[in-house]
């Protein structure tokens, strides 16, 4: 099943309370994916790269870390500000090359989790009042995020195999997404023909990366996800996020749930009804379910 | 009247309360703060008349007997799924699979409701004031779909005995679906269901849709539309 969530305030202020509606919101359809739960988070962001490492918990940690270390020297990437929480260790560093070679490289020390100057994947096992007992992401506050809850069907509970997935090698692009791409291998492979590296076996970092080559190739996200309802066969509900942008998209049988609300200041996504009734108590919502096969993008009205 | 309100206690007791409602005394039960929630109001057998003052989630009146139920608000998937009899009525619209395998009964829904209402239908009546999605009424067998607006595509495909009324644009006819005959007896039912759902609409717009009945029985040359 898996239940998402996202949440995009269009004045583009990077002080807004994404992280605390983002848990109330997977609070609300927990129901939907009881064994780990997923944030993407966007700030305000400066010239900084946010690294985000599955380091674990164990005597591992350190070994990692330093290997980390060592890649990171290699490419003349400076730590500026390093810190351990949970089973992740978030560095930032100052950084100019080729981001995609640069993550490669590093996801030869440990699994990286997320890179952006907005971007930060926080993702666990648990619940999302769990991960954000460890994590604090009611206090981070920025301009947009995506989250989910995840039920895990065709792999194990793990951190790595929980949602959001980043777009492996592009900075600030992230996705969660509620169902199954049947042509997978087949649009895996065509990528890495182009020599793009896949660094787990789950369908919707095929679907990041897949959107994060168009929008490189300079096509509007609204473009790519119009070809991607074309080209992605199977069942899907996905949200995809950018360090400037949301955008969702649904199969052409609807088969998986989605419903949002609209107002002048926010738009908010969910699997279902009861995320969005969180956000909003003792309102009646007008909400909306988006057609089968549709797409839609927002973004950032004002840039800072 | 008798008023529930889902904030103070779980739907388990407000679906066991409306199971256990005596025979005698106050019929009527309003509903309060449902904010979206699933399975409000299912399988009722009592002749109830609930108000669902606000949104409802997924499968909101299933399984209805007897029960009047209405929703101010709209509803989430399978709103009176496998309803048996009685009545649902949606103020809004209704979201994916509306009235689902329903078997008898009425369902109103005065918004749009989305793809695959009347799915399996088994002669119950549904009565759409705006428009449905795509394949609705897929696979019906009984019953009768009126779809006062639009229809999406593929509407009726493997359709059985189910009968449909569209007043507006289909947007493509599902295998072994086909336009029919609009007699007098078929616009006589037709006002006869508005009526009763209190819909106001001009039954001589409307067009006639049922099966073409070829793929009653496997035949070779229509292999390709199984």
């Amino acid at each position: 099943m898996c239940g998402i969530a996202g949440i995009f305030f269009k004045d583009g202020q990077g002080n807004r309370p994404v992280g605390h509606a983002l848990v109330d919101m997977l609070d609300g359809c927990q129901h939907r994916g009881p064994d780990s739960t997923g944030f993407a988070l966007y700030g305000a962001g400066d010239d900084h790269l946010v690294l985000r490492f599955l380091v674990g918990e164990g005597p591992e940690r350190e070994a990692a870390i330093e290997r980390i270390r060592s890649i990171l020297s290699d490419f003349a990437a400076t730590p500026v500000e390093e810190r351990l929480t949970g089973v992740t260790w978030r560095v930032t560093v100052a950084f100019a090359g080729d981001i995609q070679a640069f993550a490669y490289a590093l996801e030869r020390g440990a699994k990286l989790l997320s890179v952006g100057r907005r971007l930060d994947i926080i993702k666990d096992c648990g619940t999302a009042r769990d991960v954000d007992r460890v994590y604090g992401i009611s206090g981070i506050n920025g301009t947009h995020g995506i989250g989910h809850v995840r039920l895990a069907t065709e792999s194990d509970v793990r951190p790595e195999a929980a949602h959001p997935f980043w777009a492996t090698g592009f900075a600030d692009v992230a996705i969660v997404h509620n169902g199954q791409i049947t042509n997978y291998w087949k649009m895996r492979r065509a990528l890495e023909q182009r020599d793009f590296e896949f660094r787990t076996e789950n369908d919707s970092e095929l679907i990041a990366v897949y959107l994060a080559d168009q929008l490189r190739s300079g096509a509007s996200l609204n473009a790519a996800l119009e070809r991607a309802v074309e080209d992605l066969d199977g069942t899907f509900s996905f949200l995809v996020a950018t360090g400037d942008g949301l955008g969702c998209a649904k199969d052409k049988l609807a088969a998986k749930p989605m419903v949002m609300m609209e107002t002048d200041e926010l738009v908010a996504i969910a699997s279902e009804e009861v995320s969005l009734n969180r956000l909003f108590p003792g309102r009646q919502l007008n909400t909306s379910e988006p057609p089968p096969g549709s797409f839609a993008t927002w973004s950032r009205s004002i840039l800072p | 009247m008798i008023t529930f309100d889902l904030d103070r206690a779980p739907l388990r007791e407000l679906n066991q309360s409306l199971h256990d409602a005596a025979g005698e005394g106050d019929r009527r039960w309003r509903i309060v703060n449902p904010r979206g929630r699933h399975n409000i109001a299912v399988g009722m057998t009592q002749a109830l008349e609930v108000e669902v003052a606000g949104h409802a989630g997924y499968y909101c009146g299933g399984m209805n007997q007897n029960a009047a139920i209405t929703i101010c608000g709209h509803a989430g998937q399978g709103v009176a799924e496998n309803i048996i009899s009685g009545r649902v009525r949606v103020k809004g619209n209704a979201s994916q699979s509306a009235a689902a395998s329903g078997r008898g009964g009425l369902v109103v829904i005065e918004g749009d409701a989305g793809a695959r209402c009347g799915i399996s239908m088994k002669g119950v009546d549904i009565v759409v004031g705006g428009s449905v999605d795509h394949m609705s009424a897929f696979l019906a067998q009984a019953g009768t779909l009126v779809v006062c607006g639009d229809a999406g595509p593929d509407l009726g495909d493997s359709i059985y005995e189910a009968v449909i009324f569209v007043g507006g644009q289909v947007g493509s006819l599902g295998a072994d679906c086909i336009e029919k005959e609009m007699t007098a007896a078929h616009r006589g039912k037709l006002e006869g269901l508005l009526a009763q759902a209190g819909i106001d609409a001009d039954a001589s717009a409307f067009r006639r849709f049922g099966s073409a009945r070829k793929l009653y029985n496997f035949h070779v040359d229509h292999a390709g539309e199984y």
